[in-house]
């Protein structure tokens, strides 16, 4: 794959760091996330359930809650900082510049309008449609994610649809007005195995027909191997392992990658919705994280230099990086990988 | 849908008559004997006998109620013996009164606590909020007649700026109306408040913020619209309370209303106008639960029967 030319480059965080206030002190929910997503391509923000994947999409759709702090970095998209703009400012972005697909598609669609308004609603407040083009709008829409009768089913209801449909609406509305940027937050956790392929495909598809950006947040590494060009591995609010998703996979630099992958049988792709917890012992507490790796705890290769100096950043090579000591030495060590 | 209302029907018209039997039976229960009211304690028991054979009231009681049940059908309630006229006629003359004072106190206290119950919820933990919350809490909980004769002290005898009691002007109707919205008020405030904060934390509201909606749109459709399923349910049930409330309003106001003739009536033992005011009430009572009922399979999509 030839490295992607700035021009292309749709998305770049940068040393993010947000917080959450809360009793004794604020909790960091995110340092030092940088990466990027140039158009027509797929990141995956992979990580156990707390790693701060949601934190992320939400700092970068203006989305999260009053008690967060975003207390350094930028997020640069269509050349502005969107961390610098005022949030009504970024908010203009969502749904034109950017959309977004939420994990839950029973609870992300209000109950208490039909598809065809809440889909309408985006042609007719974003873009001035009228009515009766807002609603034939919709109906196109809702007929490209694959909802059969589309046109009948726009007077429908939410809980009129099953789960995979309606996962197929919340997309509906996250690429109604072409966004640049596709951020899908666990789009498949929520729904039926058969379903799940259907829903990615979709997404797939949508994405090479409208060259956007992706960033795919899972923590299914069979999803991650399927469809996705790069990885960032997050662990406990940081990045602890980004590149190409077969570089990583391959030769993974982080003993915590490597935990994950052992965890999934050798039959790759068909290892699909393995538990991640094979990994001895459980992530820290964000509010007593560890000296150090956060990692060492436990790291089956910890050494003494692991319990009181951070990591940084070890380049690879090939944009292949990962936050560990021993990362040369993971990537080398060919019997770890017979 | 049809099966369902007649049910709804059905179930109503069994709270009117039990209703109904209730007023008959305790208004027979209570001491004090109508015809002694009348003449005075002074009277002969040959007077007095006289008199009950007059109004019915020698009739072995399953009678008396069976003619009660038959003419309540036509709502025939039969003679006032205090007013000298039908039953009835005394209820329509008051009734108009009353459902003016509750449409007023339900309109003030849907215009005043909608608005500040979203207020105080985009407020949330802020002074403003507190406040509101503190305002409430002692419109639900102090007593209306109190209330009421703090109001009458402070703005009629202290301020002359309104009359204290009957209906002689427009205005009279004030300080009844805020006396009786109150806590229909308070409650609109808790509830809308909420029922707000706990819209807006649905994943939806998320999802309509993604759209790039702006935030008066976020919580004044996406939001509003979910909270006003339980409001909705919540103030039709205190419509009831409303009429209630408007019995101990009408009486310390002198509000020429059915609760007055009510409670002037119960006193006076006069059976026919205090059994045809009760059973309008409970008439207008379930009447609007039913409307309600109708009224919640609008705003929930979820409940409505389909086909
Ligand atoms: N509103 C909030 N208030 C306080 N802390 C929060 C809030 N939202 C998230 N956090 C904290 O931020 C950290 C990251 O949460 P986040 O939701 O991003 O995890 P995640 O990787 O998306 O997990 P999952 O796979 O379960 O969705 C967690 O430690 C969480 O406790
Ligand atoms: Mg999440």
């Amino acid at each position: 794959m030839p490295p992607a030319t700035p021009s292309e480059r749709c998305l770049t965080v940068s040393d993010l760091a947000v917080g959450f206030a809360a009793r004794g002190g604020t909790i960091l929910a995110l340092e030092d996330i940088s990466f990027h997503v140039d158009a027509g391509e797929t990141l995956s923000l992979l990580g156990e359930s707390g790693s701060g994947k949601s934190v992320s999409a939400q700092a970068i759709m203006a989305l999260l809650p009053d008690t967060a702090v975003v207390s350094s970095g930028t997020v640069r998209f269509d050349g502005k900082d969107l961390l610098a703009l005022p949030r009504r400012e970024t908010r203009r972005l969502c749904g034109t510049e950017m959309g977004m697909v939420f994990q839950d598609p029973l609870t992300a669609l209000n109950p208490v309008f039909t598809v065809g308004d809440q889909i309408a609603e985006l042609f007719r407040v974003r873009q001035g449609l009228g009515r009766r083009a807002a609603r034939e709008a919709a109906a196109d829409v809702i007929d490209t994610v694959g909802i059969p009768d589309a046109r009948r089913r726009l007077g429908n209801y939410p809980h009129q649809f099953s789960g995979g449909m309606r996962q197929r609406l919340v997309i509906a509305m996250a690429i109604a007005l072409k966004p640049r940027l596709l951020i899908a937050d666990e789009p498949t956790t929520a729904l039926d195995v058969t379903v799940q392929a259907q829903i990615m495909d979709l997404l797939g598809r949508l994405q090479r027909e409208h060259n956007m950006a992706m960033l795919l947040i899972t923590h299914d590494l069979g999803v991650v191997a399927d469809v996705t060009d790069r990885v960032a591995v997050m662990y406990s609010g940081r990045i602890v392992e980004t590149g190409d998703v077969r570089r990583v996979y391959d030769r993974p630099g982080h003993p915590y990658t490597r935990g994950l992958l052992a965890s999934v049988p050798a039959t790759a792709g068909g290892g699909k919705h393995q538990p991640l917890a094979t990994i001895g012992g459980l992530p820290p507490n964000p509010q007593r994280r560890p000296q150090g790796c956060t990692f060492h705890p436990r790291c089956p290769f910890a050494q003494d230099i692991c319990r009181t100096e951070r990591p940084p950043m070890v380049d690879l090579g090939n944009g292949h990086g990962a936050t560990c000591h021993f990362a040369r030495e993971m990537v080398a060590d060919d019997r770890l990988f017979a | 849908m049809p099966a369902y209302l007649l049910g709804r029907l059905g179930s109503a018209l069994l709270v009117v008559l039990g209703a109904a039997t209730i007023v008959f039976l305790a208004m027979r229960a209570i001491p004090g004997d109508p015809a002694v009211v009348m003449l005075g304690v002074s009277a002969t028991p040959e007077q007095v006998a006289a008199l009950r054979a007059d109004w019915g009231l020698d009739a072995p009681l399953p009678v008396q109620y069976l003619n009660f049940l038959t003419r309540m059908v036509v709502l025939d309630f039969g003679q006032s013996i205090r007013l000298g006229m039908p039953a009835m006629q005394a209820v329509s003359q008051t009734l108009p009164y009353t459902i003016y004072l509750a449409l007023v106190a339900f309109a003030l206290a849907l215009l005043v606590g909608f608005p500040l119950g979203v207020f105080s919820a985009l407020q949330r933990g802020k002074a403003a909020d507190k406040l509101i919350s503190l305002f409430s809490l002692a419109g639900q909980s102090l007593p209306s007649f109190w209330v009421g004769i703090m109001l009458v002290l402070l703005l009629s005898r202290t301020l002359h700026i309104l009359p204290s009691g009957g209906a002689g002007s427009p205005e009279a109707v004030l300080l009844p109306a805020v006396t009786l919205a109150l806590p229909l008020l308070s409650v609109i405030v808790r509830l809308v408040r909420s029922g707000l904060l706990e819209s807006m934390g649905e994943p939806y509201i998320q999802t309509a913020r993604a759209k790039g909606l702006g935030e008066t749109r976020v919580v004044g459709v996406h939001g509003v619209r979910n909270m006003l399923i339980p409001v909705v349910t919540v103030v039709g049930l205190e419509l009831g309370t409303l009429l209630g409330g408007a019995v101990i309003v009408e009486t310390v106001f002198a509000w020429p209303g059915l609760g007055r003739l009510l409670i002037d009536s119960i006193a006076a033992r006069d059976y026919a106008v205090v059994q045809a005011s009760v059973v309008m009430l409970v008439l207008f009572f379930v009447s609007i639960n039913i409307v309600v009922d109708l009224l919640y399979g609008v705003l929930d999509p979820r409940v409505r029967v389909d086909g």
